[in-house]
């Protein structure tokens, strides 16, 4: 972060720290009162560690920059970008953590280094937070080009011996994939190639005899919880796409979603103001690609 | 309000295969605009900061996704495609997804029938009950508010009213709470908006395109605008002279609603006042006949309980006729117009001119003020003549006669948005000015640095980047230190000192006597603070004072005004952009009431009597010999009726009664007089003395032309028929002239105005014509191409010099200071919702409503330490009287101080205020004297 500063001649720094993450927090304010002891930090440039006060869309860069302002945690139309008009519209780099801790060992050890570190072709390493129905839930740090059937090996295989039915690649707002694309190999153009996106490197796991409508549901339930409210597709369109799966999954439905779909998914995508919205029905309308069946099952169940 | 920064470069971009070229900062959709091709907007409005959140704008620029729009700036070469098969679907399911919520009945479509999203749907060709998507659950209503209704389920969320509310209004009260699905917009923190700190200004109703947030009906219910009579006129309260637009009912001759209308002075802002207050002029006790006094009601004397100064039945607003009628029998004008004509030239014969006196108003327009003063003057024979400004500013106005030459603002309050410091003090502008306060919150919002100064810590203090809290009457010993220190930090103006003033040794060994620590001792500001102000106010490249009736209503009133000259003098803050002295006037038209010469000692325009020349060309023109004496004030007539020297009057639309000091003492000398006639819309206080009244016209039913606060001088339009028997002011006053002997005929009030501006130089060139649609600041030399002058006396003074003066004044406490037994300090003032004697806003439904009742306000902690609560009943008593009214508790009274808001008849503050003069300006002292409080039971 420091090397960034310097880069960027910035003379403050943030941490944004979730405040669920209470012992990271302080592990970074033990690293912070040690840097400033030892004259790194509190010269020419200094870190604040900013707990979040929640929220996923916090995670927006503009919606952070807002909730570092003291305002609601909204996300900004952009342009402008943070790097044009960021916080108190001063140009703003921001970055991951993860990539900013790449960065040393990148300087000392050299970019052939960083290159030789990936595996079939692919360079370098990256964390990957493994989640659903593994035997090992966690973050791993893998190698580029490892696979996503060799990461879920990592994790322990597929939970309770089952077999995998499907897999986001990259977290909630990827699109699904079937298990026959387990063999992708994981860099973010590759997996992009295979119809989803590396996005924010969380592989979530669905094991064989998972209802993927519920599951679908359930990921734009999530997304309609934490739409910040603020523009009209995500705020209603999220809203009313989880209302009519709920009635479908209560067989109080009908089958107008289905002809909705298109359309909402199109305007959610084109017009939302930020990512959340973008994707929010990613889920969705990738689940009724591969397993259109099921959601026709539901609909024959319907009372109505 | 934040306005984008707009640049000098210019960005070409194609906009549907056009090219367009605007200047670098535009949006897409201004640039659309320019080239006439329309995009739908929904949370988008012209005059607010865009924020992109409806979506309803989008566009394709060739990017990922579509771009919004409203909030997208152009760039150079950019390909813009404003409609695609994607773009109509995309803004198809946005109102369908909108739409799904919407309740049935949408109270907009029922009202202005413009409805913004339901216009849309017709424009997408949507049937409502074609939509598929489900509907949620309904949301609430909120009726709490007296002016406008709240429609949580028509809401869209567009963020339109927040921004008006917080930055047009700068009122902070609406915002969002919750997240997602769950948002609403929320008063404060999610009150009941009747409950909440909202001011009722209705901006947020007025740009909400939705349901959601709309007008009550207070007259006829409202309906669409092209069904509806259309007049462009004023707002007949305050000085600031917004500009609006009344929207008539002709078959039943009923202002339905009002609306804002751009004008340069407000911006198509209003306050509760302008806005809602408009239907009092259909009030069912509007006088429509002429009436004479019965002779079983001789000797004369007051009628009702509360003028009788008896405390009887239930206190509220109205005068009860059933208590007053009976003095009167109904006349027709003939015989009217005749007992005046003949009463009035009788004293005149028997007692000489000047027993007779005219009190005109700062209400009435310029033509009839000028009439009037012309009536006083060549058919009475006297100077009598004056008005209600000499309550307000009339010790401003000596202040800067004498100082600088002219009474009048030398900049505009709008203009404060250029100054790096603005003063305000003695002025409760969020209250009595709030569309000027809207410009003095917006500059302090960005970047001007706002001092506030007053006894009590009113609304604008809130934006104060320094409130000063002065003892009441301290004013001359701050500024004193003030420029103590100016002059001792040698932040001085040395260039204009030299070369703009004179008399500054004079102020500079006179200052020298007051160091802040001196000054602290008597207004009770920290020497520190004084020391701190007076720097930001002297490293100022451009600075601005603005002050009110706290400075003006003082026996030192003038001392007061002129230490605010000679502060701007001092630093050379007078003739360029965002420096200036604005007085702030009260009434919709004090200055161009006291412009047209409703003041004893000078003709319009300022021309004094006694001068021979002057005298001259005033007696050519009018063709009579005038009285060289300059004539008596409003409270010297009122004392003059007492003693028995004045035995006349004429009064047009004043109430004396409430509005002057001591109403005591007011009473006996109304009842003193021979004879009174008493000129109004309503039967007023005052009319309760009077021989004969005659029913006059409201604003509404009559044109003519007021000047604002700023000089500007606008065109007020006839938007309702008389009713009854009323007529015009102005024909009333050339009935009597005539019948006393002077012909006075006109075709209407536009003849007036000619010959008016005909004798009156500041107003040369300027014609009704030329001052639609929005006036013009006099003086205008050039109408046709030119707007008037913004700033006046960058080049010098109209003094003989050409120089402006420095008047050093020594320190002098009130008339009356607090003892043992009178312990408080009083002031008055008034309140956001009425207006001066409450005649018009009291009977205005949604004032009413607002404020219905007689009230004061003291320190919590004085209540505590006498047991008494918010609610309660106190009496206020002074040395000349008692008044009983409800009690508040306000945190912005200092301990030890008591405010009456002076609306009130039926608890009148002028029963207590001491009519103590400023011996310069003539001013009633009403913002000091000494009070005793004690609870009271609350009325039978
Ligand atoms: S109340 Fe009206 S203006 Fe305010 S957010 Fe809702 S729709 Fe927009
Ligand atoms: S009426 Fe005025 S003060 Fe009240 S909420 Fe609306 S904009 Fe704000
Ligand atoms: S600010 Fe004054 S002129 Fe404007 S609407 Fe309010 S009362 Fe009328
Ligand atoms: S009008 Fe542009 S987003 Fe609402």
């Amino acid at each position: 972060m420091c090397l960034a500063a310097f880069v960027v001649g910035a003379r403050q720094g943030w941490v944004y720290v979730r405040n669920e993450y209470e012992p990271e927090r302080q592990a970074m304010q033990r690293a912070i009162a040690d840097a400033r002891k030892r004259g790194v930090l509190g010269h020419e440039f200094d870190i604040e560690v900013f707990v979040s006060p929640g929220g996923y869309i916090l995670g927006e860069e503009t919606a952070l920059l807002e909730a570092l302002e003291d305002r609601r945690g909204e996300p900004r139309n952009k342009p402008p970008y943070p790097g044009q008009k960021g916080l108190w519209g001063q140009p703003t780099l921001i970055n991951n953590v993860e990539t900013l801790a790449m960065v040393p060992a990148l300087l000392k050890r050299g970019a052939d280094w960083w290159k030789a570190q990936g595996i079939r072709g692919h360079s370098g390493l990256k964390f990957i937070g493994v989640s659903g129905h593994v035997e090992n839930p966690g973050v791993f740090e893998i190698r580029m080009g490892t696979t996503v059937a060799e990461l879920i090996e990592m994790a322990g295989g597929v939970r309770d011996g089952k077999r995998l039915k499907a897999f986001l690649p990259g977290g909630a707002s990827s699109n699904f994939l079937p298990a026959e694309k387990a063999a992708v190999e994981i860099d973010f153009k590759t997996i992009a190639e295979a119809g989803s996106m590396l996005g924010a490197a969380a592989l979530v796991v669905v094991a064989e005899g998972t209802d993927m409508v519920e599951t679908a549901t359930n990921v734009v339930r999530f997304f309609r919880n934490e739409s910040c409210g603020k523009c009209v597709p995500c705020r209603v369109g999220t809203e009313k796409v989880v209302s009519m799966l709920e009635d479908i999954l209560a067989r109080r439905g009908d089958g107008a979603l289905l002809d909705l779909l298109p359309d909402l998914e199109q305007t959610l995508a084109e017009t939302s103001i930020c990512g959340l919205g973008q994707v929010a029905l990613n889920p969705i309308a990738s689940a009724l690609r591969y397993w259109g069946e099921e959601m026709n099952a539901h609909l024959a169940k319907q009372s109505s | 309000m934040i306005k984008p920064q707009k640049s000098t470069r210019i960005v070409t971009l194609t906009i549907d295969g056009r090219e367009v070229s605007v200047p670098g900062g535009t949006t897409i959709w201004e640039a659309a605009k320019s080239a006439g091709i329309e995009i739908p907007v929904l949370c988008h409005d012209p005059r607010l900061r865009p924020v992109g959140v409806c979506r309803m704008c989008v566009v394709d620029v060739g990017e990922r996704v579509l771009a919004a729009s409203c909030v997208r700036q152009a760039s150079e070469g950019m390909k813009v495609r404003t409609s695609s098969d994607k773009i109509h679907t995309c803004r198809k399911t946005l109102t369908e997804l909108l739409l799904s919520d919407y309740p049935a009945e949408s109270r907009r479509e029922g009202a202005t029938g413009d409805d913004m999203l339901l216009a849309l749907a017709r424009d997408y060709g949507i049937d409502r009950s074609d939509i598929a998507i489900p509907a949620g659950d309904g949301r609430t209503q909120d009726m709490t508010s007296p002016v406008i209704a709240v429609d949580h389920a028509a809401c869209i969320l567009c963020d339109r009213c927040i921004r008006a509310c917080d930055e047009i209004q700068h009122n902070d009260v609406i915002g969002r709470t919750g997240k997602g699905y769950g948002t609403r917009i929320a008063f404060d923190l999610n009150a009941p908006m009747g409950n909440s700190t909202c001011v009722s200004c209705g901006e947020c109703a007025a740009v909400c395109p939705t349901g959601a947030l709309t007008n009550k009906t207070l007259t006829v219910q409202i309906r669409p605008r092209e069904q509806l009579k259309k007049i462009d006129s004023l707002c007949p309260y305050c000085g600031v002279g917004c500009a609006i637009t009344f929207h008539i009912d002709p078959d039943t001759n009923t202002v339905v609603f009002a609306e804002g209308r751009h004008s340069p002075g407000s911006e198509s802002r209003l306050c509760v006042k302008g806005r809602y207050g408009f239907d009092y002029a259909k009030h069912p006790q509007r006088l429509t006949t002429p009436l004479i006094r019965r002779e079983e009601f001789y000797p004369k004397g007051p009628l009702s309980f509360a003028v009788k100064g008896e405390r009887r039945g239930k206190p509220g607003g109205l005068v009860d006729y059933g208590e007053v009628m009976p003095a009167f029998r109904e006349a027709t004008w003939e015989e009217a117009l005749d007992l005046v004509a003949s009463r009035l030239k009788g004293i005149k014969q028997r007692s000489g001119p000047s027993a007779l006196a005219g009190f005109g108003s700062a209400k009435c327009s310029n033509e009839e003020a000028y009439l009037f003063q012309k009536l006083v003057r060549a058919v009475f024979g006297t100077n009598n003549v004056d008005h209600c400004t000499r309550l307000c500013h009339a010790s401003s106005v000596a202040a800067l006669l004498e100082t600088i030459g002219s009474g009048a603002v030398t900049n505009v309050f709008s203009d404060v948005h250029n100054a790096d410091v603005a003063v305000v003090t003695g002025s409760n502008t969020t209250a009595n000015h709030p569309v000027a306060a809207t410009f003095i919150k917006d500059a302090a919002a960005s970047g001007t640095t706002l001092i506030v100064i007053d006894s009590r810590e009113t609304g604008i203090a809130r934006h104060a980047h320094h409130f000063l809290r002065i003892e009441p009457g301290s004013d001359v010993a701050l500024y004193n230190a003030m420029m103590h220190v100016l002059i001792g930090e040698d932040l001085v103006n040395h260039d204009y000192i030299r070369d703009f003033t004179e008399g500054f040794e004079a102020l500079r060994e006179l200052v020298k006597k007051y160091p802040p620590e001196l000054a602290e001792g008597i207004c009770g500001v920290p020497a520190a603070t004084i020391r701190e102000v007076a720097r930001v106010f002297g490293r100022a490249n451009a600075a601005i004072i603005f002050w009110g009736m706290g400075i003006s209503q003082h026996t030192t009133g003038t001392d007061n005004a002129r230490c605010l000259i000679s502060l701007a003098l001092l630093t050379g803050n007078i003739g360029r952009a965002g420096t200036g002295l604005h007085p702030l006037r009260g009434q919709n038209n004090v200055q161009g009431a006291s412009d047209a010469g409703l003041i004893p000692m000078v003709y319009p325009d300022y021309q004094k009597v006694g001068e021979p020349a002057t005298q001259k060309k005033f007696e050519e023109a009018w063709g009579v010999p005038l009285d060289p004496n300059p004539g008596l004030t409003v409270v010297e007539i009122i004392n003059g009726a007492l003693k028995g020297t004045i035995k006349g009057m004429y009064m047009m639309g004043e109430n004396p009664f409430l509005s002057d000091p001591n109403s005591n003492k007011v009473r006996k000398a109304l009842a003193n007089l021979d004879f009174l006639c008493v000129q109004d819309i309503f039967l007023t206080e005052t009319a309760e003395f009077a021989d004969v009244v005659l029913p006059a016209t409201s604003f509404f039913e009559k044109d003519g032309t007021y000047t604002n606060s700023d000089r500007r001088v606008q065109v007020g339009r006839t938007a309702l028929q008389p009713p009854g028997q009323a007529r015009l002011d102005w024909q009333l006053v050339c009935e009597i002239a005539t019948r006393m002997g002077y012909e006075m005929k006109y075709a209407g009030a536009e003849e007036i105005f000619e010959e008016f501006t005909s004798l009156a130089p500041s107003y040369a060139g300027l014609d009704y014509h030329n001052l639609s649609p929005t006036g013009k600041l006099w003086p205008c030399p050039d109408p046709a191409s030119s707007d008037g002058k913004q700033l006046l006396f960058g080049d010098g003074f109209p003094t003989p010099s050409r120089r402006g003066k420095f008047v050093p004044v020594e320190y002098q406490p009130a008339a009356e200071l607090p003892d043992d037994e009178y312990p408080f300090v009083l002031n008055t003032g008034r309140l956001l919702e009425h207006w001066h004697t409450g005649t018009m806003t009291r009977r205005s439904k949604a004032l009413d409503a607002i404020e219905p009742e007689a009230v004061c306000e003291l320190n919590p902690d004085d209540l505590e330490a006498m047991a008494l609560k918010s609610g309660d009943y106190v009496n206020l008593s002074t040395r000349r009287g008692t008044i009983t009214l409800k009690v508040r508790a306000s945190r912005g009274v200092a301990p030890g101080n008591v405010f009456v808001p002076f609306h009130f008849r039926e608890a009148s503050a002028n029963i207590l205020t001491n009519d103590a003069l400023d011996p310069f300006g003539k001013i009633p002292e009403y913002k000091y004297c000494a009070v005793k409080v004690a609870p009271a039971q609350p009325p039978a």
